[in-house]
Formats: structure tokens, C-alpha cells, sequence
């Protein structure tokens, strides 16, 4: 599945200019960069990433050095929020059918007892996982609020599932987790199953929705850091993890008017701003102090903290919070892909450098359908501005 | 007593309400020594490249708003050449936590510092002047701590204007002095809104720093809670300040200030 001009002469040409960034700059990014971004781009490659398996789920994404990737049922889960909602916006039918299409394919690759893969259709590891469990629930969830008959039972087995593996601590069971540890970014399977106890009046999906969130919230230090916001074992939180769990408890709040969730939401969010606003950038990973660990940025993780930000912004109406999420916008929107191949035209890369430790040489779905939402949703919010 | 000005970019220096600061400071008897931080050539080649963009957004704006960019104008004599041609001592370094800056301060054994848009003082500085350190804000504390506060101010629809306090290790959160409201007008712009900041901060620190020299001044500590620190505005919400002033949409615009405003208790806005 690879495009010419061949992964090994763009990455070539990518790892160069990456390189020169990197040196006509002392921090990791550009901190005066400002690139408005591209959304209709950015829809184009996800589509693309859809187009390349021959329309059967979204392709993990593109790498300099193998070309596309299979399948990935958890990022294909999610997609499904992001085409339904930019059809809407930019009033494009076909994106709505991709989005069930979508949806179709999950159920296919969906286990008889409702969990989902780990990994993508290409690794052959038939083992369910909660936390790719949950974003397809999101994406069945998706689907059915949005009108599209056929979902509810996928979507019923999947929370059924969820919600039965939930221990009184409010965490699952090593099999079924993701390096077999508990992860606090599960609060967006918690939200999942929120959206779902509302759906079907399911109150078992919302007591163990409950018991998670609370488990995430017993995992925050008083610095905003959170312990067990890691994908391994021994790893430092990244701000991809980090939004992760925010987004989760963010939208819980949204569900439940827990001030609980929204407090511990802007308690990491307010530290993280001042560490952005004074450094000037954020780097991948931070230690129990917020002392930067790596020299890389996670791309992923800034576009997704930059919507966080936004939204807070409108929770809480603290305009400094608009201010950060805009000037982060404008960072991650200039390391949207620019270059005239359509492998990677549009995309957002991993890391910044594209070598960087989160997915290196790589253009992730997710990373490009998190551009998106930030995109769409800063063009919502500033629609009436002057 | 003797009195040092901390600033910054001295080939650059040359806003007037630092010389009209200095020269009270001068003219009520006060031994001076100018210390300058980020004096050395790649600190002004990276000053020219912020100030130039600074500067060409600051210039759409005013186009955008339909204002003049009169306000903004100074003379072309830094306050290191006004200085030099009054024998004023200068010292020079690159920053303010370095050695150098700290023995020349040891040295010339002051009174008291005031800061005419300088860097953050290191807290060890801070313990280097027995009258205290004094500095003026653009905003109103404690509600208003950090950068761009005149334009979070007019975003808030909050009352725009300047704190004297003294310097703590922390941003902006030291004790408050005195506080003056700034009145913001018809046909007003951040450009016009600071330079009336700066015509206030010059009267009114020179007297201060006369009363440092005397009794013990009285000053509130700041409630940190009563307040948030801000950083710089993004550009397109900066745009839309411009944009409100101009269109008169600040709630305050043409509002007669407070007369009793430079009391330092209780809380504007």
C-alpha cells in the first residue's frame, strides 16, 4: 500500500527539514509559528487513510519507512465523530457515508462478546482491549445520535462488555488492559459509557462509569500530575496520555455537572498553560515535577490539549485559556504537512521532529483527526468574531 | 539615596517615560547607576527580530481599528546616551542572575531599585536593597498580574490602569503601593491606553521612591486568589480589543475614574 514517490525518498526529505527546523530554532518548535491550518486538507488525507484499504476501517496512518499501515479498529472508532461532524459543518454528504461506513466496518471486526481488538487488523492478536473498546463504543454512539438505524445492538454489546469488566475499584482486569496496567486515560472509556447510560437508561454503565472517574481522579497529585497516565509501565505521562484523560473527564463533567471532574480538569490544564505560555512550547513527556523529559514535541498530544483549552475557555469563561488554546492551535497547524504528496499532504506527523519517540516516521490517523477537531471546533467558536 | 533603574536593551532604551522617570529621580537628588540586562549582541539580534514582528502587528492592528499610531512615538536618544551625558553610572550585562550584575550591585551599595520594564529580579537581588525594590504595573492589582493586562483589562470590560508595588520574588505579587485608574476615551487605543500608563507610572514612581527614603510606606500584600496571572494575548484576540475600543463596545470607554482610585485596599472591578 505504499505512494510513490516511496516512503524512503519522503522521509528522506521530511527528516531534512525537520533537521533545519530543528536547528534554526533552540526549543523543540517554532514558538512564533502561526499557520492558520488547513481542515479541508486535513479531511482529504483521513479520507484518504479510509480510500487505502479499500474502504474496510481507516488505515493506522502513513510511515515514512513502510508505506500505509493496516486497519486500526480503536482510531477507526473514533474517526467516525470527526467525518459526521465536518460533513455537517462543511455540509458534505459524503463524509456522513464514510462515517458509516466506518461503523459498518467495526461491526464486522467487532468480537462476539463485544470487546475489540488490540492493535490493527493486521497484527492477528485476538484479544480485547478496554480502552479500543471504548472509542468504538464513541463511534457507534456516534452513528446512532446522529440518526444511522443499525447501531444500537453493536453499541449495546460493546457497553455491555465494558461495563461488566469494571472492579469495585473502578479499574479492569489486567487481560483486557492495554500492557496489563491500569491507564487514567480510561476516563474516555468512562465517558463512553456515560454517553450510553443515557442513551439506554443503563445506571450499571454509569455506576462503573462513576467508579472509574474516581479512580482517575485518586491518581491525580496535587500539581495536577497524574500517576498511571502512561501507556507502559515506567514511561512518564505525554501530553498525548494527558489529554487523553482530561478529554475524558472534561466531557463526564459536560454529562454529569460534576465539579469534581472539571476542577481536576483545570488543575492540570492551569499548569500545563504556564509551563506553555512561559517556555514558550510543550515537549512529549513530563515528570511528577513537570520537568520536561524528552526534546521532542508530541504533536498528537498538543492539538488535542489545544481543543481542551478551547473548551475550557468556554466552560469557564477564562479567556486566558482561549488565548493559550489559539497560540497552541497556531504551533500545531504549522506542522501540518504542506508537502505535495499525497501520501502525506494534509497530515499531522507524531512528533515534531518526525523522528521523535512518539510514533516516529509516522503520520497517525489520530494525530491528523485531532488537527481536525481543533480545526472545526476553533472555527465554531470564532465564527462571529470580528 | 541612591537608587538603581534595572532595564533592558540599551541600544534599543528609548522610551520617554523611563527618561522623564529618571530624570525626577535625578532632579530630586537621588544618586542613580543604570544596570542594564540583555546588552549583548545576540540579545538585540533577537530583540530586532521580536520588536520588528511586534511592531508590524501592532501596525495592522491600528489599521484595522482606524487609529493612529501617534502614541507609540518616542525620542531617538536611549536612556543610556541620556544617561552617559549625565555622568549617570552604567553597567551592563546580559543577565540579571549572573555574577557580574550581582558584584557591580554589591559594589555601588544601593538604597533601593526600581524597574523600568526589566527582567524578572532573581529573588537573592531582591535582598540587595534595604528600601525595597519598586516597580510599575500596567494593570490593576492584584486582579491583574503578568503580561498584556491593559488589553485583558478592556477584553474584560475591567477597569484599565496602573499598581506600584514592591518587587517579591514572584510575578507581580508583591504589596501594593498605590493604585491609579487610567481613563480610557473615545477614539482610544492600546497604543494611546499605554502611553497614558506610562505618563502616570513616570509621576507618580519618582514620588514613591522619595517616600522609600523616609517612613516605612505602607503596602497591602496581595490576595493571590483575588487575582490570575495573564500572559501574552494572542493576536486575533488582541485584534478584537482594538476592535472593541474602536467600536466603543468597552463598557467603560468615556467612564469618569474613581476619584479616591490610588487607595491600595479592596479590589477594582
Amino acid at each position: 500500500m505504499t505512494t510513490r514517490p516511496g516512503p524512503v525518498l519522503g522521509g528522506a526529505v521530511v527528516g531534512a527539514r525537520d533537521a533545519g527546523r530543528r536547528l534554526a530554532r533552540r526549543n523543540v518548535v517554532n514558538r512564533s509559528a502561526r499557520k492558520s491550518g488547513d481542515l479541508e486538507s486535513a479531511i482529504s488525507w483521513l479520507c484518504r487513510t479510509h480510500d487505502v484499504t479499500g474502504r474496510q476501517g481507516s488505515s493506522k496512518g502513513f510511515s515514512l519507512t513502510a508505506g500505509w499501515l493496516p486497519a486500526y479498529p480503536e482510531t477507526t472508532g473514533y474517526l467516525i465523530e470527526t467525518f459526521l461532524k465536518c460533513g455537517q459543518y462543511a455540509a458534505v454528504s459524503s463524509l456522513r457515508g464514510r462515517a458509516i461506513e466506518l461503523g459498518e466496518w467495526e461491526m464486522r471486526v467487532q468480537r462476539r462478546d463485544g470487546g475489540v481488538i488490540e492493535g490493527t487488523v493486521g497484527d492477528l492478536v485476538d484479544r480485547p482491549v478496554v480502552f479500543n473498546s471504548g472509542m468504538v463504543l464513541h463511534g457507534y454512539l456516534d452513528l446512532h445520535q446522529a440518526g444511522v438505524p443499525g447501531f444500537y445492538d453493536a453499541a449495546s454489546l460493546t457497553a455491555r462488555w465494558l461495563a461488566a469488566g469494571i472492579r469495585p475499584d473502578g479499574t479492569w482486569p489486567p487481560d483486557v488492559e492495554y500492557h496489563a496496567m491500569p491507564h487514567t486515560y480510561n476516563s474516555r472509556v468512562a465517558w463512553a459509557l456515560l454517553r450510553w447510560s443515557r442513551v439506554a437508561n443503563d445506571t450499571t454503565a454509569a455506576d462503573g462509569a462513576r467508579r472509574q472517574l474516581g479512580w482517575v481522579l485518586s491518581r491525580q497529585h496535587a500539581n495536577g500530575w497524574f500517576t498511571s497516565c502512561t501507556f507502559k509501565p515506567g514511561q512518564d505521562p505525554s501530553t498525548h496520555a494527558i489529554a487523553y484523560t482530561l478529554r475524558g473527564l472534561l466531557e463526564a463533567y459536560l454529562l454529569t455537572q460534576d465539579d469534581a471532574y472539571i476542577g481536576a480538569v483545570i488543575t492540570t490544564s492551569e499548569r500545563l498553560m504556564k509551563e506553555f505560555e512561559i517556555r514558550g512550547a510543550l515537549l512529549a513527556c513530563y515528570d511528577s515535577e513537570w520537568r520536561a523529559t524528552t526534546t521532542y514535541t508530541c504533536l498528537t498530544g498538543l492539538a488535542q490539549l489545544a481543543r481542551i483549552w478551547l473548551q475550557i475557555s468556554r466552560i469557564t469563561d477564562d479567556p486566558r485559556f482561549l488565548s493559550a488554546g489559539l497560540k497552541l492551535t497556531d504551533q500545531v497547524a504549522f506542522y501540518q504537512e504542506r508537502l505535495a504528496w499525497t501520501a502525506v499532504h494534509g497530515a499531522l506527523p507524531g512528533s515534531f521532529p518526525v523522528w521523535g519517540r512518539y510514533a516516529p516516521f509516522q503520520y497517525p490517523n489520530w494525530a491528523t483527526k485531532f488537527l481536525a477537531d481543533l480545526l472545526l471546533y476553533r472555527a465554531e467558536i470564532t465564527s462571529d468574531w470580528p | 539615596m541612591r537608587v538603581i533603574i534595572l532595564s533592558r536593551y540599551p541600544r534599543f532604551d528609548r522610551l520617554d517615560w523611563k527618561r522623564h522617570t529618571a530624570a525626577r529621580l535625578l532632579a530630586d537628588g537621588h544618586e542613580l547607576l543604570l544596570l542594564y540586562s540583555r546588552s549583548s549582541i545576540r540579545d538585540h539580534i533577537e530583540f530586532l527580530a521580536h520588536e520588528r514582528a511586534l511592531r508590524d502587528r501592532l501596525r495592522s492592528q491600528m489599521r484595522l481599528a482606524g487609529g493612529s499610531t501617534s502614541g507609540a512615538r518616542s525620542i531617538r536618544v536611549t536612556l543610556a546616551s541620556w544617561a552617559r551625558q549625565r555622568a549617570v553610572e552604567l553597567a551592563f550585562h546580559s543577565r540579571l542572575d549572573e555574577d557580574g550584575a550581582r558584584r557591580a550591585i554589591s559594589r555601588w551599595r544601593p538604597d533601593a531599585a526600581v524597574l523600568l520594564g526589566a527582567d524578572l529580579v532573581p529573588g537573592p537581588l531582591l535582598t540587595m536593597f534595604p528600601r525595597g525594590v519598586v516597580n510599575a504595573h500596567f494593570g490593576l492589582l492584584p486582579k491583574y498580574r503578568g503580561m498584556n493586562v491593559a488589553e485583558w483589562s478592556v477584553y474584560n470590560d475591567d477597569p484599565v490602569g496602573v499598581s506600584v508595588h514592591f518587587v517579591d520574588p514572584g510575578v507581580d505579587t508583591g504589596s501594593v503601593i498605590r493604585r491609579d485608574l487610567i481613563p480610557v476615551n473615545r477614539g482610544d487605543t492600546l497604543l494611546t491606553i499605554r502611553e497614558r500608563q506610562r505618563q502616570v507610572s513616570a509621576a507618580i514612581l519618582p514620588e514613591i521612591v522619595s517616600q522609600l527614603g523616609g517612613r516605612q510606606l505602607e503596602a497591602t500584600p496581595q490576595r493571590l486568589e483575588a487575582g490570575r496571572q495573564y500572559y501574552r494575548m494572542h493576536p486575533r484576540m488582541l485584534r478584537y480589543v482594538e476592535y472593541k475600543l474602536a467600536s466603543h463596545l468597552y463598557a467603560l470607554t468615556d467612564v469618569v475614574p474613581d476619584p479616591t482610585p490610588s487607595a491600595p485596599h479592596g479590589e477594582l472591578g
